[in-house]
């Protein structure tokens, strides 16, 4: 598709990436399988609000510019997907975007854009002076040109009606009447009730029976739909390709959902074939069964408008303007950043002197400021690691019939882990509230009981309203279920299922990647991160993003428990020569990010002076952690103006309070991912914008570790990037709206009020200050790596995914020589020296 | 005793505590706050037992117009102060939970507002002895809350189904318009609190105030066919529905409740009344089942329960009605404003999901079944002149609960308990309201001949219902239950 466009505006010359699946030979018979297929590559999945973790919604198009990408999404939206020119003036105001950077903008990107040979830095000065947005034309569904000729709103009626059907097929424990025909296809499923939608055979009449004679198969429904509809319109296979995306478009946060099953399946090398529910195809088949119907409706006016929508002119000429603002604004954050790094110490040898302890923190963009009030406090050593320190698990709470996944969804869990206990009472104490939280649920639901519970029970409601209300938080969970309560009766993770050499392999990977292989301290903390909030539908969000939105706590108890067990550090010493001191104790703990609080596993000492010591450490920890509340506390609300206490007490409220919905940033401003040694950021006040990976490139001589970096941690903050980058500059289509409308769906999804599609992305809340203002700087992730370029190369030359996302321009890479100190941007052609 | 001075300072102060809402609330709250924000419902509730301890109502006017009954003022018996207590902790708890819920939102100074003078308005209603101004106040009431409905700018579906409600609410006040009208030809007063005193000389416009109260009544509270407002006016800040499920939707109720000794010299309107409540009980339930999202599944909920309390209301017992629109006020007010614990249920349904469930003793369910049946085939034929036919009905649905919970319990001792444990409860409420609320409710009619059928009919469709919801699963194939499905996911 894209070719043919580039084809069309050759004049524009612009030197695109040929699209390879968008480009076929023109054939006098389309291939609809082949189409369809192509536009499946595209989509992203998304995960639901069990485990919120950020995805990059355009990792389909990381075989695409970025720029031809949001171009190409701004049309198919109807929306803006670069911030507006006023941003950039504020931006200009503050100083942050100076005509030094849009000059070095102008050059760096002239490279890759030759039409911005054409471009002066005043043509971008007077376009910030003007403000006038730029236009561009919409695609339309056959639905949407019905809605704007008939000046009716149907669109919303075909997303709604979807919504519905969707959320009954996936819905997770709120119905207590499911659907009917849930265990079959998703496409199946729906046509065989769809018929009895009187609700939507209302404003369209002759629905049922359109529907009654499709296919049953949804690939053969798209195929006949679509021949219908090349036949009618004498669309090309381009135009259907557009036509495809559209739809997709229209639902986007259900497709997202139905293609995350399809994704977990291909991860685990299942067969996609055999997922019950079906997949993304059948998503595609309903909409556009739906909006299909509409080309019986419309006139050959409104034919010819759709048609030539469907005829999208690539046009980037309009942003690249604003990509080349954004592109200076990152230049002026990449120049600050790479000023302040200390490289003074960079050819001293590593201090040998043994720490107090060592904390390694999860690489989130949270931990740099925690970690930076935690070295101020003492000799503390802190260390930057995927939260999910190298233990990629399943993990299964006690009393839980099954795990939940503790390591990035982009890799496979290498084992499951059970949890077990001391206590025997505690098992038996979860599963019996688990039984009466459902024997409530029932009594609740059925016909026979409900207006009786109602009845006698529904006065003792206000002794929990006044409690919850004087912010003791609504006790209405049993999250001790959840396995995250901490202190009780000492939860660990039953270790022996794991065979001796898995052990070692876990623990010596594990250390061997966070760079932790000699001087331990006596104490080595590994912290986990949690959030704590009520009553917040999108808690996950504030969990560890590595650890699938969950809690930390199980990947760190479990590496301590590897760590600390006498015969995986023997064979440690003799397989890998890596010695482990006797006196040095791992102990798990976890960091809660909305108070700054530290919770340890104090099960792991064996020994009194590690608990004497432990004592002393953590009274040192909590002014680190008094600082890092204070310092985060300028940017929260309610927290002028306050003494130390009263400070506490908000911050605290704010945790457990029902009705908060801004208890922190979480990972809102973040810019930048650094991979290097701790001594490059140490004195740095990075402001909560980079995400801390720890590595010595002297010691990865067979680039192991940086190979890992660049694949698994670098993609992760890629998808977090784009995420809030996304949301920040289009919340209608990619954010999660106003929480305090939000509605919760199926117990898994949210939507906005009387019904919309499956949110997906960022709330407000998440993205704006009380006065409205953004507190995300939406760019593009600065990815800078201590070492040299040579050795970046290799891994991009390795891993096609990684080439692709730099190529083209999702993500920038600087290379920071470890003993040179140079400085190099990398771009496709070759690395443009920067200082 | 008061003097009347006092007692105006305290009304007043009581009907005007609302307003003062918004300005006690902050984000640092300390005592004084916290005082401000529970004074209206503290003095309400005061104000309600000294009531009921003098067994007086306390009655303030401010102005007395010569139309017989028409006047200006407050009138706190324990039914209106009892209800006003629990609607008014209701608001406060709303307030204090939108200050922070809110804090995002520009217009948040207005909605606080907006709310503290719905809850006014909702006071003064509560508060009148004449039917105008209870009619005035009513439609304020009305009018405020659809400022809370399109509370969030351009949001054309929030617009959309605040006019829904809007027309429907007009509907409503248009019965009762025409209601308050006859009631003035037929009793000469716009008093609606004295019916001892009144003589009617007309049965059939007796039975038409009687019928437009009740139609005026079920359009306020949602009753099937005029439920389809409640599900749609989700677009609009969750305090907004708790206050509205907890306290607005009952002022039907409360009318019928206040007027129930007028609505027993009538012969139809409670019949007609029960039906209609026992459809909707019925119907929301259903449509409760199949909702996939937990605000409209919350909604059907009401709506069912809403029906319920008017089906108590039909049958004569307006204390356990009562009882039972404040224990539902109180639960769904704290059901809205946690909505995000939802996800949280998931994850735990995920991780727990194949638990084994406890022991489902079914045997005994049938065999409890049996024995109730026996109950009512004895009862049929011993004759009903001998049983109180609402304490049959409502005995009738208790035993249902009953044997549900039986049923799900772990054994058979635990069961027992569980069942020995909510009869008392119902018991000891059953009489405590009747006891309580003996000098204002009218004592409940002997048995006419429809309630019979009532009780049949109502044993029959929870026969019905419970077999549906124990058969779900076999039921699936059918087609006319998948078109029922679709007919109730889609709200009827």
């Amino acid at each position: 598709m894209i070719q043919s466009i580039v084809s069309q505006n050759k004049d524009n010359q612009h030197h695109f990436n040929v699209e390879k699946s968008f480009n076929f030979a023109k054939t006098s018979k389309i291939d609809i399988r082949k189409n369809i297929d192509a536009i499946k590559k595209r989509i992203t999945p998304i995960w639901d609000l069990r485990d919120n973790v950020a995805v990059n919604p355009f990792f389909g198009f990381k075989d695409t510019k970025f720029l031809e990408t949001l171009s190409l999404y701004e049309s198919l939206l109807g929306s803006e997907l670069l911030p507006p020119y006023s941003y950039f003036g504020s931006l200009n105001k503050k100083n942050e975007l100076t005509d030094k950077d849009i000059d070095k903008a102008l050059t760096e990107c002239s490279l890759k854009y030759s039409s911005t040979l054409k471009i002066s830095a005043s043509d971008l000065k007077a376009k910030i002076d003007a403000a006038i947005e730029p236009k561009f034309l919409k695609i339309h569904s056959l639905c949407e040109v019905y809605d704007s000729f008939q000046n009716t709103n149907l669109t919303a009626v075909l997303k709604r009606t979807v919504s519905k059907w969707l959320s009954a097929y996936f819905d997770e424990g709120q119905s207590v009447w499911q659907l009917p025909t849930k265990e079959e296809r998703l496409f199946s499923a729906w046509k065989q009730l769809a018929i009895y939608d009187d609700a939507y055979e209302k404003n369209h009449k002759g629905f049922a029976k359109y529907i009654t004679d499709l296919p049953n198969d949804p690939i053969d429904t798209i195929e006949s739909l679509s021949l219908n509809l090349v036949s009618d319109l004498n669309l090309d296979e381009k135009e259907l390709q557009l036509y495809f995306l559209k739809l997709t478009t229209l639902l986007m946060g259900w497709t997202s959902y139905v293609h995350k099953y399809e994704f977990e399946a291909q991860r685990t090398g299942s067969e996609i074939e055999l997922l019950k529910m079906g997949g993304f195809v059948d998503v595609l088949a309903i909409v556009m069964s739906y909006d299909s119907f509409f080309l019986t409706r419309i006139n050959s006016q409104e034919k010819a408008k759709f048609k030539n929508s469907l005829d999208y002119k690539f046009d980037i000429s309009n942003n690249i303007y604003k990509f080349l603002l954004l592109s200076a604004s990152e230049i002026n954050l990449r120049d600050s950043m790479l000023k302040s790094f200390d490289q003074s110490k960079a050819l001293l040898p590593a201090e040998k002197i043994r720490p107090a302890a060592q904390l390694v923190f999860c690489i989130d963009v949270r931990s740099e400021v925690i970690r930076r009030h935690v070295e101020s406090v003492g000799n503390f050593q802190t260390l930057g690691f995927a939260g999910f320190f190298g233990v990629p698990i399943d993990y299964k709470v006690l009393g839980a019939t099954h795990s939940e996944q503790q390591c990035p969804v982009l890799l496979n869990p290498a084992c499951e882990i059970f949890e077990t206990s001391n206590s025997t009472q505690i098992l038996k104490k979860r599963i019996e509230s688990f039984q009466s939280m459902n024997l409530f649920k029932m009594l609740k639901s059925s016909i026979n009981s409900c207006f009786t519970l109602v009845e006698t029970f529904g006065w003792s409601y206000i002794f929990k309203l006044i409690k919850t209300n004087h912010s003791k938080g609504p006790v209405n969970i049993n999250f001790e279920l959840l396995g995250s309560k901490h202190k009780d009766e000492m939860l660990r993770p039953d270790l022996s299922t794991i065979s001796l050499d898995q052990k070692v392999k876990l623990a010596f990977g594990a250390l061997k990647n966070m760079g932790l292989t000699s001087n331990f301290s006596q104490l080595v903390f590994f912290m986990g991160h949690k959030s704590k909030t009520q009553n917040n539908p999108q808690s996950s969000a504030l969990d560890c993003g590595a650890c699938a939105g969950h809690s930390g706590i199980s990947n760190a108890r479990v590496l301590s428990g590897l760590l600390n067990d006498k015969e995986v550090r023997h064979l440690l010493n003799s397989k890998y020569e890596l010695n482990i001191p006797a006196d040095t104790c791992f102990v798990s703990g976890v960091h809660v990010t909305t108070t700054d609080e530290f919770e340890y596993d104090e099960y792991h000492f064996t020994q009194d002076f590690q608990i004497a010591n432990f004592a002393f450490i953590k009274e040192s920890l909590k002014v680190a952690q008094l600082k890092s509340t204070k310092e985060r506390s300028k940017t929260l609300n309610y927290c002028e103006d306050l003494t130390d206490l009263e400070l506490l007490q908000e911050i605290n409220l704010k945790s457990r309070n029902w009705s908060e919905v801004q208890p922190e940033w979480a990972l809102a401003n973040n810019a930048a991912f650094i991979a290097g040694r701790r001594h490059l950021t140490k004195n740095v006040n990075l402001n909560s914008r980079a995400f801390l990976h720890e590595y010595d490139s002297l010691i990865d001589k067979d680039l192991s570790i940086l190979e890992l970096i660049m694949t698994a941690p670098m993609i992760v903050a890629n998808w977090i990037n784009m995420q809030y980058f996304v949301s920040a500059v289009n919340p209608t289509n990619y954010g999660s709206d106003d929480k305090a409308l939000h509605n919760v769906v199926g117990q898994i999804g949210l939507m906005r009020g009387n019904g919309s599609d499956l949110l997906m992305g960022l709330s407000q809340q998440s993205l704006f200050n009380r006065d409205g203002q953004l507190m995300h700087q939406p760019v593009r992730l600065q990815v800078f790596i201590e070492t040299a370029p040579d050795n970046l190369d290799s891994i991009i030359q390795k891993h096609s995914m990684v080439k692709e996302l730099l190529d083209n321009d999702w993500l920038k890479l600087i290379s920071i020589h470890p003993t040179l100190g140079h400085k190099m941007l990398y771009s496709s052609e070759s690395w443009i020296r920067l200082n | 005793m008061f003097s009347h001075q006092i007692l105006t300072i305290f009304i007043l102060s009581l009907v005007l505590s609302s307003l003062a809402l918004p300005y006690a609330v902050s984000s640092r709250m300390n005592l004084w706050s916290w005082l401000m924000v529970y004074f209206g419902p503290v003095m309400a509730l005061s104000l309600t037992v000294f009531s009921f301890v003098t067994e007086t109502p306390l009655k303030v006017d401010l102005y007395i117009s010569q139309i017989e009954g028409l006047s200006v003022g407050f009138y706190l018996d324990i039914l209106s102060g009892f209800i006003l207590s629990f609607v008014l902790v209701i608001g406060a708890i709303v307030v204090c939970f939108s200050y922070r819920y809110l804090e995002m939102d520009l217009k948040r100074k207005d909605f606080l507002r907006s709310t503290s003078y719905t809850l006014c308005a909702v006071t003064t209603m509560l508060l009148s002895n004449n039917f105008i101004q209870f009619f005035i106040f009513w439609v304020l009431t009305s009018y405020f809350l659809h400022k809370l409905l399109t509370h969030v700018p351009n949001d054309k579906e929030a617009l959309n189904s605040a006019r829904q409600k809007f027309w429907i609410s007009r509907l409503g006040d248009l019965f009762l318009v025409i209601a308050i009208s006859i009631y003035y030809i037929e009793f000469q007063t716009f008093s609606f609190v004295n019916f001892s005193e009144l003589t009617s000389v007309n049965d059939f416009r007796l039975e038409l105030i009687g019928f437009l109260l009740v139609l005026g009544a079920i359009t306020k509270s949602a009753q099937w066919p005029f439920h389809f407002w409640l599900p749609n006016t989700m677009n609009t800040p969750t305090p907004v529905s708790a206050i509205m499920h907890a306290g607005i939707i009952n002022s039907g109720g409360y009318l019928l409740i206040r007027m129930s000794p007028l609505l027993n010299q009538t012969l139809y309107s409670l019949p007609f009344l029960a039906t209609i409540g026992a459809l909707t009980a019925f119907l929301g339930v259903m449509m409760m089942w199949a909702q996939t999202d937990i605000k409209k599944s919350l909604a059907y909920s009401t709506i069912s329960q809403m029906g319920f309390m008017m089906l108590q209301i039909g049958v004569g017992a307006y204390g356990l009605a009562l009882v039972h629109m404040l224990g539902h006020a109180l639960y769904k007010a704290y059901s809205f404003l946690t909505i995000g614990q939802s996800v949280d249920y998931g994850r735990l349904n995920r991780i727990y999901r194949d638990t084994e469930k406890s022991n489902n003793p079914s045997l005994l369910f049938y065999a409890a079944l049996g024995l109730f049946l026996i109950v009512i085939l004895y009862v049929a034929t011993v004759g009903l002149e001998k049983i109180n036919s609402q304490s049959l009905v409502l005995t009738g649905i208790l035993f249902f609960g009953l044997i549900q919970t039986f049923s799900l319990s772990k054994n058979v001792i635990d069961g027992f308990l569980n069942c020995l444990l909510i009869s008392t409860l119902y018991g000891v409420l059953f009489f405590t309201s009747g006891y309580i609320f003996a000098s204002i409710l009218a004592s409940n009619r002997i048995v006419a001949g429809w309630t019979f059928y009532l009780n049949l009919i109502l044993i029959f469709s929870f026969g019905i219902l419970f077999w549906v919801q124990k058969n779900f699963n076999h039921l699936k194939k059918n087609k006319f239950f998948k078109n029922v499905y679709v007919k109730m996911l889609n709200g009827f």
